[in-house]
């Protein structure tokens, strides 16, 4: 069992929420007591620094195929770069590529999810995470009672903390593709 | 072309918020009920005037109990074709996804519309569901659609700026503002709403992933702090750890 993070990084570049939600996928796994895993899909400039975040291993998909996000691509390689990692715990950046991913993993790993979390999860009892509802006028606490669980992260709840490690450089690179041609092809951003 | 919609019913924006059955439920007494804005505004809205340039129908689904006829009625005044109602209690977003693909599996739509969220619990997970179960295309956060044939080429809102890309056979698609603009039923859809078709059926029973625990309320918000000109290093903290915007 462990927790892998999806870091976005659009036209190679990573940006803040990218840190932060991988300084909350380290401090839900060690919640756990398991390792976080990093995942990056396409360019990303410098994907080692998720080391300095805290993480154990960094993967990096950047086959040629991979560049340009499409959720039904790009969940299929999480949900199988999951299965091949034992991790059982899938966290995404609450942005609209997130979004779209979380439902998608949600029903490829049988999972229970929860998009805009914004806490870290009470194992004490369950499985339990808050999140923001009736447009931030209440929290709810939510149990997801699944054995996969898949997680999409407020930004601002989790900062990006630093840890000790250094950079990390054993990065597992090129080792997945896509298999699935894009339905969705994007012309421009 | 013939679109499906789905439709939820959310309290109204202004609704004072509140809680019972030890904080576990809702409170709806005395509560005004609405569709969604975003299902309602730009989602239908959008596929009505699609069929009305092309022809074709648009059937409006929604998964609840019977209370939830009246926003149902009010998508038909609109311009709806036809409607569904999934007959059980919206537990969760798989519960929801489930049950629309399910019926969606048992006719042949051009694509499916629905907001990019629920204005109560903001979840924008149900419609990658019912994409994934589908095993279609999802396209979120849309704010532009043309149809060119075949293609649907659609623009959709990311963070900094938009992506537009062309989307060839069915898809999903979460209605974003700037789609469509509001429609206001009139007396003749009105009167018509009455007698077109809206079915009930039996649900797809499904075992709920998501448990609600508690619903609080968040604490009340906190007077200014001000911070001494000269102590610009508390400022910097502050803005650092508790406000999280440096």
């Amino acid at each position: 069992m462990s927790v892998l993070v999806y870091i976005e990084s659009p036209k190679g570049h990573i940006k803040k929420t990218g840190y932060e939600v991988a300084s909350y996928a380290v401090q839900v796994a060690k919640t756990l007591g398991t390792d976080a895993i990093a995942l990056f899909i396409g360019a990303a400039n410098d994907a080692g620094s998720a080391g300095k975040y805290g993480v154990n291993k960094v993967l990096h998909a950047n086959a040629s195929e991979n560049q340009e996000f499409d959720a039904q691509v790009y969940s299929k390689m999480i949900a199988d770069i999951a299965k091949e990692n034992g991790a059982n715990i899938i966290i995404l950046a609450n942005t609209a590529n997130g979004k779209a991913l979380t439902g998608r993993l949600a029903i490829k790993m049988e999972a229970g999810s929860v998009s805009g979390t914004n806490s870290l999860p009470d194992v004490s009892n369950g499985f339990v995470i808050t999140k923001s509802v009736y447009s931030g006028k209440a929290i709810v606490q939510y149990n997801i009672t699944t054995q996969n669980k898949v997680l999409s992260v407020m930004g601002k709840y989790s900062s990006a903390t630093n840890s000790s490690r250094k950079h990390y450089s054993s990065i597992i690179d090129n080792q997945y593709s896509s298999d699935k041609s894009e339905s969705c092809r994007t012309k421009n951003i | 072309m013939n679109l499906l919609v789905c439709i939820s019913k959310t309290p109204d924006t202004t609704s004072k918020i509140s809680f019972k059955s030890n904080d576990t439920e809702y409170n709806s007494d005395g509560i005004t009920f609405i569709m969604n804005p975003y299902d309602e505004w730009y989602a239908l809205v959008r596929a009505i005037e699609l069929v009305e340039q092309s022809g074709g129908s648009v059937t409006v689904i929604n998964v609840g109990p019977a209370t939830n006829d009246i926003i149902i009625r009010k998508a038909l005044a609109i311009g709806a074709n036809d409607a569904v109602r999934v007959d059980t209690d919206a537990a969760d977003s798989y519960t929801v996804a489930a049950n629309i693909a399910a019926f969606a599996k048992t006719k042949t739509f051009d694509s499916i519309f629905l907001g990019k969220e629920t204005i109560d619990y903001n979840g924008s997970e149900v419609g990658a569901m019912v994409a994934e179960i589908l095993d279609l295309p999802y396209v979120s956060y849309v704010s532009k659609l043309d149809v060119n044939g075949n293609t649907f080429q659609v623009t959709r809102d990311i963070e900094g700026g938009v992506e537009v890309c062309d989307v060839h056979g069915a898809m999903v698609l979460s209605a974003a503002k700037g789609l469509a603009e509001q429609r206001i039923p009139n007396m003749k859809g009105i009167m018509m709403a009455k007698s077109k078709p809206l079915d009930v059926i039996s649900p797809m029973h499904v075992a709920t992933r998501v448990e609600t625990k508690k619903f609080v309320l968040p604490a009340g918000k906190s007077g200014v702090k001000l911070i001494d000109q000269e102590n610009m290093d508390e400022l910097v903290r502050l803005l650092h750890e508790e406000a999280k915007v440096i």
